[in-house]
């Protein structure tokens, strides 16, 4: 027990707090009653279908002008949420921006994993289905290699198949890319290390994505569950910033169900074994050595990340075959490097700059 | 510390007690810092308030249940927001959050008796743990998750659960010694079953428990910084003066508590035992409905993985296979630029193919896709695998190729149409 002395609330801040917060809960009834939750809409850019399997689909984003490059630079989002936090609404969309300078902007998405999906492994989606998709992008462009923008999970991924099918990969953009899992900073790798894997995946099957909701807001407890939530009353009389919340609540609780086989080996070969930079790390019967990343890589992360660390994304500097090696490192956290006014302004800039100086 | 005759309030003299407008004057603790003609304008203004917000609410949503929050003060908000049908969900979240918040400073600067002047009185740790349920863990939505007829056991029905808890009660207090005997006769193997289903269910009792023990000890931790970190502000110009500036720093020391204690070795190894308990009982209890299903002549789990593992295969194989005409419209790869890696018989890296495919890479893929033979009336191995099998005639591959895909993309119109 401590004396509490440092509180001296002033009987006018209280009313004043107390007045705004009144104010805000009786504006904020009102806009929440305007706002059409239906047209609260997300994945705002126009995009094609040109190749599907299966649940994976493959788009090309369509934007108002040309592509000035002729190499593709193709999204490999993570498995563990959607993909359209990259193009969240119109105002915050890296892909607009991208395809605003002049990229060629594809994206795969990985869907919705049902049950029938569960025994479909790490091999089949990178050997497989990602490198089918990338040769599709070949065939299109008439480039041999093509471009990768990969994110988070979809980072580690992307290094996967760079490693695994250099031929097909001209740069590698890796964002909030955990490399080393084993950092001491890393509270989901510290959680999951002792975990019964085997015995999870063949009880659960894919593992739901509330689950794994409910274990990324419990690195954070207070401020995702609660704290968060009375700063909502910050905004509460602004229908835009109200819709912008309304948005990235959808965002973050819109989670497909993870694909047991892949779940488990990428957490025991990444998470656990932390194999991707101490090596043995098999996808098949394929070998992953980062040493055969020859591809310019430009790596991105964000200086508060709670979920990949930046020193989980720093290991990369140095373990891989490229001599071609950039960082930016982005002040925010791990949503913030997408959706920011910041990020808005330095990032999809930053990728382009780097891409255009090593494509065609 | 603010002076007796000082308008500030003292940590022990702040009551934000909401749900009585009225008393609004005790409520801030103002009655004796603030002379009674300026606390009592301060408390009709608090009550004109509060009316407005709960009839912009009322008319917010028109409901019948928020006319009845008008006259029922903070209890009813809260009561509207813990029932989500009487409030939309996101309101719900934020007011309850908000409420709490409020409770959370309420609670650390109550009067630590009554009549308590403005002398600080003791910062009351036990009271907040208390508030909090910390024993319970309460607070922290993972040990909600993984507690059993919660999330995490979604699929579990109640009623079973429930009578899983009878069992393990009695396990536990050593008053069913039956339970573990040797089991014998036409009905040994469902005893056997049940009672290994039992002891698992005693063992996630205890995980459980040592878990909320952890959740305890995080959050009084950060109760003890909370309080500590007051003491440092102590200082003329560094005390905080408004409930926000209070409930962020409650946060925030709060936050660093519970990161400590969750990257504590001891807290891995809780956390390990509780989920791999957690799946124990799990197998335990699907096992169990498996049986109850097969007597009724119900598919089971079981029979639908082995399906979905055969049909992983067969797609597998069916790929390899087609391999070679899906690596084929695929331009060259650079002189010089090969595989790092040895090709492997089960997963053939894309073939190079001669260098007229790349010139006319501006079609659409169908169109320009050829076989290992140069048809170019053949369609990529992906082209086949999508399409209906009743498009392609005589192939029985790639027809069977198109039933696999339809069969296991049964929520792709889930994604985005393009637009």
């Amino acid at each position: 027990m401590s004396p509490n002395n440092g509180i001296h609330l002033d009987p006018s801040a209280v009313m004043q707090e107390l007045t705004r917060m009144g104010q805000k809960l009786a504006q904020g009834a009102q806009v929440l009653r305007d706002i059409d939750a239906a047209k609260v809409e997300v994945g705002v850019t126009p995009r094609e279908e040109i190749w599907r399997e299966g649940k994976v689909v493959l788009y090309r984003f369509v934007g108002e002008r040309k592509p000035a490059l002729k190499t593709p630079l193709l999204i490999v989002y993570a498995m563990v949420n959607r993909p359209y936090m990259v193009d969240l609404q119109a105002d915050r969309s890296i892909v607009r921006s991208l395809l605003a300078s002049g990229q060629d902007v594809y994206l795969i998405d990985w869907g919705y994993p049902d049950g029938s999906d569960r025994y479909t492994t790490l091999d089949d989606l990178l050997n497989g289905t990602l490198r089918r998709a990338v040769e599709v992008l070949a065939q299109r462009s008439g480039e041999p290699a093509i471009n990768l923008l990969g994110i988070c999970q979809g980072g580690a991924f992307s290094l996967c198949f760079a490693a695994m099918h250099p031929e097909r990969v001209r740069n590698l953009v890796t964002m909030v890319t955990p490399v080393d899992f084993h950092t001491d900073d890393n509270m989901l790798s510290h959680w999951t290390r002792k975990l019964d894997i085997d015995l999870f995946v063949d009880t659960m099957g894919n593992v739901p994505g509330d689950l794994m909701n409910w274990c990324y807001l419990s690195l954070k407890p207070w401020r995702l569950h609660q704290q968060k939530y009375v700063g909502l009353l910050d905004i509460l009389d602004n229908p835009t910033e109200v819709e912008n919340f309304l948005r990235m609540e959808k965002w973050i609780f819109d989670s497909p169900d993870q694909i047991g086989e892949v779940f488990r080996q990428f957490i025991k070969d990444f998470y656990q074994a932390n194999k991707l930079i101490e090596g043995g790390l098999k996808i098949g019967q394929r070998e992953v050595a980062l040493k055969n990343v020859k591809a310019p890589i430009l790596n991105i992360f964000a200086a508060q990340d709670h979920l990949v660390p930046p020193s989980a994304s720093r290991a990369l500097k140095g373990r891989t075959g490229t001599e071609d090696y950039t960082e930016v490192v982005f002040p925010g956290g791990h949503i913030g490097i997408y959706v920011s006014g910041r990020s808005q302004r330095e990032v999809p800039p930053a990728i382009h700059q780097w891409l255009a100086a090593r494509s065609v | 510390m603010g002076d007796e005759n000082s308008p500030e309030l003292s940590r022990g003299r702040l009551g934000l007690a909401l749900h009585k407008a009225t008393d609004y004057h005790a409520a801030l603790g103002l009655g004796t810092q603030m002379d009674n003609d300026k606390a009592n304008v301060l408390a009709q203004e608090w009550a004109v308030l509060q009316r407005q917000w709960l009839e912009s609410w009322r008319l917010g949503t028109a409901s019948a249940s928020a006319t009845a929050a008008a006259g029922g003060g903070a209890d009813a908000w809260s009561k509207m927001a813990t029932d989500p049908s009487q409030a939309s969900a996101l309101f719900a979240k934020m007011f309850g959050s908000a409420q709490s918040a409020f409770e959370v400073i309420k609670g650390m600067a109550a009067p630590s008796s009554p009549g308590a002047s403005a002398a600080p009185s003791p910062f009351s740790i036990e009271a907040l743990s208390e508030f909090f349920g910390a024993g319970q863990g309460a607070n922290n939505p993972l040990f909600a998750a993984l507690t059993p007829g919660a999330g995490g056991f979604a699929g579990a029905p109640t009623q079973w659960s429930q009578t899983l808890e009878q069992m393990a009660k009695g396990w536990l207090a050593g008053a069913a010694p039956s339970n573990l005997m040797p089991s014998f006769g036409a009905n040994r193997e469902a005893q056997e079953r049940r009672q290994k289903l039992t002891q698992h269910l005693a063992e996630l009792t205890r995980q459980q428990s040592a878990y909320g023990a952890l959740m305890l000890k995080a959050t009084r931790e950060g109760l003890v910084l909370f309080g500590n970190r007051l003491a440092e502000r102590d200082v003329p110009g560094q005390q905080m003066r408004t409930p926000r500036e209070v409930y962020d720093r409650f946060i925030d020391d709060l936050e660093e508590a519970y990161a400590t204690v969750a990257m504590s070795a001891e807290f891995q190894d809780s956390y390990a035992a509780l989920v791999n308990a957690q799946m124990r009982l799990r197998a335990a209890i699907a096992t169990e409905l498996e049986l109850s299903a097969k007597e009724l002549g119900l598919p089971t789990r079981s029979e639908l993985d082995a399906s979905h593992r055969r049909m992983a295969e067969l797609t597998r194989r069916l790929a390899r296979l087609e391999a070679g005409e899906g690596a084929a419209a695929a331009p060259p790869l650079p002189a010089g630029d090969k595989p790092a890696v040895k090709k492997a018989a089960s997963a053939k890296p894309a073939t190079p193919v001669k260098s007229r495919a790349a010139g006319r890479s501006a079609k659409p893929v169908a169109k320009r896709a050829t076989n290992p033979r140069g048809n170019p009336r053949a369609k990529p191995a992906a082209k086949l695998a999508a399409q209906p099998a009743g498009k392609v005639k005589g192939k029985r591959a790639p027809s069977f190729a198109s039933s696999l895909a339809a069969a296991r993309s049964g929520r792709t119109q889930s994604a985005r149409k393009s637009k």
